[in-house]
């Protein structure tokens, strides 16, 4: 089985703090991977090293064998854990955008998931919810037929109906051939649409394990377990 | 969101036996197709591979056979329907009992309770 | 790809700048009408007098600011997490942000221009203002060749002077990124060294040409002349690359 995501050794310090510590990690195409750990463990930094807004201190990263580059960058989708998008852009504009940019982008795929929010194309984002520009990002994000889906916190900050919403975004539009890497500590919301779950805590990745094999050993829901391997 | 799920056992253990209570109760009948698997993850708000895992397993089960165009159905003969109906039926009777005796009831207890409620 | 994101960039300046060149091109009329009709005395027309100079000011000021905050909220704001996640190289990114400068003092420049005509044009006559341009035409004609090739010379050697302060400036904001704190006032630090360092270096190259070539021949016709801007360009856009390449690390 292809493996879409591969860290040797990776390492990231800012200044004297170390954000991520020798990880190694391979995940396998096909799968929907919580990369789980509280604040501050080194999930975003992951993400922002496998989308190269980020340079390793040491060790590295490969995207279907490839190091990070503008190629891995056309197979990527990256959701931010922040409004990345121009805020006077109109769904039209973002729409083009992401046609100009990205060979891989699917804009029927998007119109349909967009209609179904019934957002005007002509309005602006700044003149959207935090909900719905979240749904926007994540329908953009999630329209690209990538090979590797890097979603960072889609779930944090928005209310439970819009959870829902996007959780089965993300689970009715991820190519079958692709691996999702979502990251989150709101475990329990998450914990039933994952195939494998990544534990990482103080930069090391302390658990990787499948979702089903872990309740099975433990007679415990991954969040149970969580709470457990990272009580104060 | 989607469907309620325990949380000590894994999703697909908990996705066969909601299928095979489907199956049993009627909800699907023999020669019925199964929901796709994109759909049921999406109903149920469960990773598709999970469903594909409870599928695999129905069919090891010889429940349910899939053709490789159209899809899974549901292949069973009211004598395996009755088998699977006293296979859910004996567990949950097992557990209910395990449970009561938990709580400090002996079988002979628990038989008599039993037969009140359905009294009532 | 340079092409979508110089389309991209142009898209957010022009949306940014068109008010400012409709108020400037309004102003300029209607200033050019009190004066035509002698409507120039009083508080009004030193209120609109006044407006029409700050609109004058203010465009370029506002094309400089734009362009600046192009590049800064283009790659090293949140703007920086959908630019660096495109398909697209560091050095392509950068090309952009320079031709977009170029874009964009040519448009100003452009406007200045159309101002000065709008001015010719009421206060005078069209008539007028066709005549002088044929007379400046006619003037490139009687010049003498090396005086043409001169002028065209400093022109080149503007632009290229234009380039690379886009760069320069690109390149401290950049060295702004490096740090975690006060990023404006160590881009305006890093602008003020380089400022020092340039000029200490322009005297002794002035002293090195005279030594070298004499100094009747120091200026225009010397190649020299273009030689510093394209290495200074070369060498912020350089610095510039590898800061946001290597070392990127937004908030």
């Amino acid at each position: 089985m292809m493996e879409t995501l591969v860290c040797n050794e990776l390492s990231k310090t800012y200044g004297s703090v170390r954000a991520l510590d020798h990880v190694d990690l391979k995940l396998e195409e096909g799968k929907i991977v919580g990369l789980l750990g509280p604040n501050g463990s080194g999930k975003t930094t992951l993400i922002k090293l496998a989308s190269r807004l980020l340079v390793p201190t040491e060790g590295e990263v490969r995207i279907c064998g490839e190091l990070p580059s503008p190629a891995t960058k056309a197979i990527v989708s990256y959701l931010p854990d922040r409004n990345y998008l121009p805020d006077w852009m109109k769904i039209k504009d973002l729409l083009e955008m992401y046609q100009d940019f990205y060979g891989d982008f699917d804009v029927q795929r998007a119109q349909e998931m967009l209609g179904s929010l019934n957002i005007d194309y002509d309005t602006p984002l700044k003149n959207m919810s935090k909900g719905t520009k979240e749904k926007v990002q994540l329908i953009l994000t999630m329209s690209r037929h990538a090979k590797l889906y890097l979603l960072d916190e889609p779930i944090a900050g928005v209310d439970p109906a819009a959870r829902d919403y996007i959780l089965k975004t993300i689970i009715s539009n991820y190519d079958e051939t692709a691996t999702v890497l979502i990251s989150t500590h709101l475990i329990a919301d998450v914990e039933n649409v994952l195939d494998e779950a990544v534990f990482l805590k103080e930069g090391k990745v302390v658990l990787h394990q499948s979702v089903d094999e872990l309740r099975d050993t433990t007679g415990k829901s991954v969040d149970e377990y969580f709470r457990e391997v990272f009580k104060c | 969101m989607g469907w309620k799920f325990s949380e000590d056992t894994p999703i697909y253990l908990q996705l066969i036996e909601a299928l095979k209570t489907d199956i049993v109760s009627g909800k699907y009948r023999s020669g019925d197709r199964l929901p796709a698997v994109r759909d049921l993850a999406f109903e149920a708000g469960v990773n598709p591979n999970t469903v594909q895992r409870a599928y695999a397993e129905l069919e090891r089960q010889g429940l349910v056979q899939s053709e490789r165009t159209s899809g899974r159905f549901v292949s069973i003969d009211d004598k395996k329907i009755e088998e699977l109906r006293k296979d859910l039926s004996d567990t949950y009777i097992r557990d209910l009992f395990k449970k009561l005796n938990d709580l400090g009831m002996d079988d002979k207890t628990i038989r008599d309770v039993l037969s009140k409620w359905r009294d009532e | 790809m340079l092409g979508k994101l110089i389309k991209y960039d142009f898209k957010a300046m022009f949306r940014s700048l068109y008010p400012i060149y409709v108020a400037l091109i309004a102003l300029t009329t209607v200033f050019s009408l009190m004066v035509k009709f002698n409507f120039d005395q009083g508080l009004l027309f030193t209120i609109f007098a006044f407006l029409f100079v700050a609109a004058l000011n203010g465009s370029i000021i506002a094309c400089v600011f734009f362009v600046v905050t192009r590049f800064s909220h283009g790659l090293l704001k949140n703007e920086g997490y959908l630019s660096f996640a495109l398909p697209v190289s560091t050095a392509t990114h950068i090309l952009a942000k320079v031709i977009n400068a170029i874009i964009w003092a040519f448009i100003e420049g452009l406007m200045l221009c159309v101002c000065m005509v709008i001015m010719g044009t009421v206060m005078g006559s069209i008539k007028e203002v066709a005549f002088f341009f044929q007379e400046v035409f006619r003037a490139f004609d009687l010049i003498e060749r090396d005086v043409l090739v001169a002028v065209l010379q400093v022109i080149v050697f503007l632009i290229l002077e234009m380039i690379a302060s886009v760069c320069l400036i690109y390149a401290a904001m950049a060295v702004g990124h490096l740090f975690s704190k006060n990023q404006k006032m160590i881009a305006v630090a890093f602008l003020i060294v380089v400022f020092v360092l340039r000029s200490f270096l322009w005297v002794s190259l002035v002293d090195l040409t005279e030594v070298v070539a004499g100094p009747t021949h120091m200026f225009v016709d010397d190649l020299m002349l273009i030689i510093p801007p394209i290495v200074l360009t070369g060498l912020y856009a350089t610095l510039t690359w590898f800061i946001l390449d290597r070392r990127l690390n937004l908030e």
